[in-house]
């Protein structure tokens, strides 16, 4: 269960998840862009999205995640989310 | 005279594992790749045995982001359609060419792919993949259904995956008419060669049966073997036992392949489709119409019956099938069909439904490297009535080969002869 919401955190967590769905080597960054950089496609941001529901215990909207072309969008939502909870 | 069309590459997998030689020497020890299946593939089901590639890691030959977003099909259609590129001599890279800098958007992004082309066969789509998925459904709810879902399940996938991956933007085409479904893919493939659609053809057939849900739909229509053993016009025939895999090839006009100096497997010197139009189910007994899609394919080929040097028949071991197709035989073939010799090979390793002709075609191309007929395995005493030189249990060495006829034939009727003749350089220039 996630519960540590510190932004280090969460970009850890987002960076891991991501890395083993695309299967890449490179470093990634706050500004890695999802399509250009990774070539996530747009079936691939809805898998993104369920699989951090299940990590972070929150609801993603389809919208939200489709929204997001960096890894830094991500965190702002999941943190926005959070913020009740942030330690 | 029209440019002859050739295969130059093949990628195959078949129960036996991945790769020609693999196929070929398997079929030359008369090696059954035929076993028990999991139970939970077909306890509910009476034949409870078929030609399973259990060894198949998807990761193994894809990445993994790749693999999990595809139904077992279509990854061995993406790995054979690799396997059978890089077989003919060719990478992604060469699919292309370089474009003008002043030529129109469209050919700029297409950068000369529009050329190639794909032709799919198969039968079942992604069942393995949708019943996993079903059941997450079912069980957890809408959220626990893989995205992927969406495009994994529907037969054209392998079509879509295929040119998405290797960056194929000509005609593409998916064919389902159940076992000869490959066939109608192979046929539209030289057609399109031969009337200029595409210079470069990946034809196909592809299929992945083992699911619980396919498995029952073949029991419904009768066609699998209740003694669990596929022998095609033996007296104890009684269905066929299914087999999972794919075969794709490249065709392309000898003058394009002979430029690039790629090697030449052999010509695709005829080809004909017919259709019964007598039942939704059974083949017409008469084989009439099966027989003019021999006759016409010998016809375009330019060879009588008495040049063609073998038969690989489709040989479902449904007793009114196999009746039917001897009529067929004799109706086609006049005096030659008692002397020339007749195969099934795929009675070692299952009957592959879409993919079954591709790998029968690819079968044959080896057949005529090797100049021998691989055998039909459990044919011990001939049904009454097939009369034919039948190449039973053991291989067969042939002096001469030449050209071999491969037939096919779907659920209800659905018909097709291909006829390759070995290529020489002489008799062609």
């Amino acid at each position: 269960m996630f519960t540590q919401f510190t932004y280090q955190n969460v970009f850890e967590a987002i960076v891991e998840t991501i890395t083993e769905m695309v299967g890449t080597k490179s470093t990634l960054l706050a500004e890695t862009r999802l399509d250009d950089d990774l070539a996530m496609d747009s079936l691939e941001m809805v898998e993104l999205g369920v699989i951090l529901e299940r990590k972070f215990a929150m609801k993603f909207s389809l919208a939200q995640i489709r929204s997001c072309a960096t890894l830094e969008d991500i965190l702002t939502i999941v943190l926005e989310s959070k913020q009740g909870v942030m330690v | 005279m029209d440019d002859p069309i050739v295969i130059t590459g093949i990628g195959v997998i078949t129960p036996y594992g991945l790769g020609p030689h693999l196929l070929w020497e398997k079929l030359m020890a008369s090696e059954s790749a035929i076993y028990a299946l999991p139970p939970e593939e077909v306890s509910h089901v009476q034949c409870r045995v078929g030609g399973q590639f259990s060894a198949f890691e998807a990761e193994n030959f894809l990445s993994a982001r790749v693999a999990r977003k595809l139904d077992r099909f279509s990854q061995f259609g993406l790995i054979t359609a690799q396997e059978a590129l890089s077989n003919a001599g060719l990478t992604t890279e060469d699919l292309g060419h370089p474009v003008a800098d002043d030529a129109p958007n469209w050919e700029k992004a297409a950068q000369g792919r529009d050329q190639v082309g794909i032709m799919v066969g198969n039968n079942l789509g992604g069942w393995e993949f949708a019943e996993r998925e079903l059941r997450h459904l079912w069980q957890k709810g809408p959220r626990e259904v893989s995205p992927y879902m969406a495009t994994a399940w529907f037969p054209a996938a392998i079509q879509g995956t295929i040119s998405i991956h290797l960056g194929i933007k000509g005609i593409g085409r998916t064919f389902l008419c159940d076992r000869a479904s490959s066939a109608y893919a192979l046929t539209h493939a030289a057609n399109c060669l031969r009337r200029g659609y595409a210079s470069l053809m990946f034809a196909a057939g592809a299929e992945a049966p083992f699911s619980p849900y396919a498995a029952l739909c073949y029991q419904t229509t009768q066609l699998m073997s209740q003694h669990q053993v596929y022998r095609p016009f033996d007296q104890e025939h009684d269905g066929l036992v299914a087999g999972e895999g794919a075969a794709f090839v490249i065709m392309e006009r000898a003058s394009d392949a002979i430029q690039r100096g790629a090697h030449i497997y052999a010509e695709l010197a005829g080809w004909a489709t017919t259709h019964d139009g007598y039942s939704f189910t059974d083949a017409a007994p008469d084989g009439e119409r099966y027989a003019l899609a021999i006759t016409r394919a010998m016809k375009n080929a330019s060879l009588s019956p008495e040049q063609i040097d073998c038969i690989f028949a489709a040989g479902s071991a449904i007793p009114a099938e196999d009746a039917s197709e001897v009529c067929a035989i004799h109706q086609a073939m006049g005096s030659a069909a008692k002397h020339i010799p007749v195969s099934i090979p795929k009675s070692a390793f299952g009957n592959l439904f879409g993919a079954a002709t591709s790998v029968d075609l690819t079968i044959a191309l080896l057949a005529l490297q090797h100049k021998v007929i691989p055998p039909t395995l459990h044919l011990k005493q001939p049904a009454p009535g097939s009369d034919l030189n039948f190449v039973a249990r053991v291989p067969r060495q042939a002096d001469q080969l030449d050209n071999i006829a491969v037939l096919a034939r779907g659920l209800g009727g659905t018909n097709a002869c291909l006829i390759l003749k070995r290529w020489s350089r002489s008799t062609n220039s």
